[in-house]
């Protein structure tokens, strides 16, 4: 009898422990939204990647980089525009830091992931895994989604 | 005595090495000067399809692109704001119209590499480059300005580049230039009013 009801509580316990470790990785972490990379003809060597990131933990987060096997090398980089001279440049960026709570954006005339040299072909709507690399040694994996650039137009 | 001699020489080389990256700056402020009032102009280069001259363009709008297939973000988004454009008109409204990416990248934009690139977008944009003094006059005309960046990564260079659009008239005028991201059911509107005058 009493090893039943213990086993009950175990349960339970077991339970409501799962859903706090549950609860606390979803608060204390890095949560991706709207990750895309634009479809592009198959001969070219640099294509984007595009995403929304937001910072979940209590402290400030750097992204220090990315990798995925799909390319041989992946830049972040930030394009800036000149409003006056239209100027486009695109700087390369060793780091970027998310402030906690805060989300940062990658989006097509701003900060950017630069796909180099793909592996494979990046056909629509493939899903391409890419690790986002931290300062801290935190990583995250993310599917990229491949489709048109119309979408985000239509989209925006 | 010999002090002294040593602080003059390294004043002097100071004030050489002050001045020098004065006249290093003033050349990066050069060639990145962009023109505020262009005036555009015929030229001619090359396409995979032959020679390319604006001048047997007369009666067409002329759209143009200042870019490189090697550029991933600036290039697509424009060229993609352009095609969500060119796929509002009708095929009448198309035949008028010839769209146009000039690669400033002749090094790794071989003319068979434009034309694949270009034909990703559109079906009616034509890839054309030529060679660099010929690319850098073109520029000149239009007010484009660009200038190669040397990076460290796997890619090589990249190149920051002026990002209009640029609308010749049927009479090869410069007349407007969109600027990067231009909505493009403006970019429609525009187009539509030079094809009505």
């Amino acid at each position: 009898m009493w090893f039943v009801i213990s086993n009950r509580f175990f349960s339970v316990g077991l339970i409501l422990f799962s859903g706090m470790l549950t609860s606390c990785s979803v608060q204390d972490d890095i949560a991706v939204d709207n990750a895309w990379i634009p479809e592009a003809p198959p001969s070219v060597s640099a294509l984007a990647g595009y995403l929304d990131i937001t910072n979940h933990f209590s402290n400030t987060m750097t992204l220090s980089g990315a990798e995925s096997a799909f390319f041989k090398e992946v830049v972040l980089h930030q394009t800036v525009v000149d409003r006056e001279t239209d100027f486009a440049r695109m700087i390369e960026q060793s780091t970027v830091t998310i402030q906690a709570g805060q989300t940062l954006k990658l989006n097509p005339g701003g900060y950017h992931l630069m796909l180099l040299n793909p592996r494979q072909m990046i056909n629509t709507e493939r899903l391409i895994p890419i690790i986002l690399l931290f300062e801290n040694g935190y990583q995250k994996k993310v599917e990229f989604k491949v489709r048109p650039f119309r979408l985000h137009l239509e989209a925006n | 005595m010999n002090m002294k001699f040593v602080v003059v020489v390294l004043l002097m080389l100071l004030l050489g090495m002050f001045l020098g990256m004065q006249m290093v700056k003033k050349n990066d402020a050069t060639a990145l000067s962009i023109n505020v009032a262009p005036t555009g102009g015929d030229f001619v280069l090359q396409s995979k399809y032959g020679e390319f001259d604006l001048k047997d363009y007369r009666g067409k709008l002329v759209l143009i692109y200042f870019g490189y297939t090697f550029c991933p973000d600036i290039c697509p988004t424009n060229l993609s704001h352009l095609t969500q454009a060119l796929n509002e008109l009708n095929e009448t409204e198309l035949s008028r119209i010839q769209p146009i990416f000039l690669s400033v990248d002749p090094e790794r934009d071989s003319l068979d590499h434009l034309d694949n690139y270009v034909k990703y977008f559109h079906k009616s944009l034509i890839g054309v480059t030529g060679d660099e003094l010929t690319i850098a006059t073109v520029a000149k005309k239009f007010g484009a300005a660009y200038q190669k960046v040397t990076g460290e990564s796997e890619g090589g260079y990249l190149i920051d580049h002026s990002s209009f659009t640029y609308l010749v008239d049927q009479k090869g005028q410069l007349k407007e230039s969109f600027p990067h991201a231009s909505d493009p059911l403006l970019m429609v509107k525009t187009i539509r009013n030079y094809l009505n005058n």
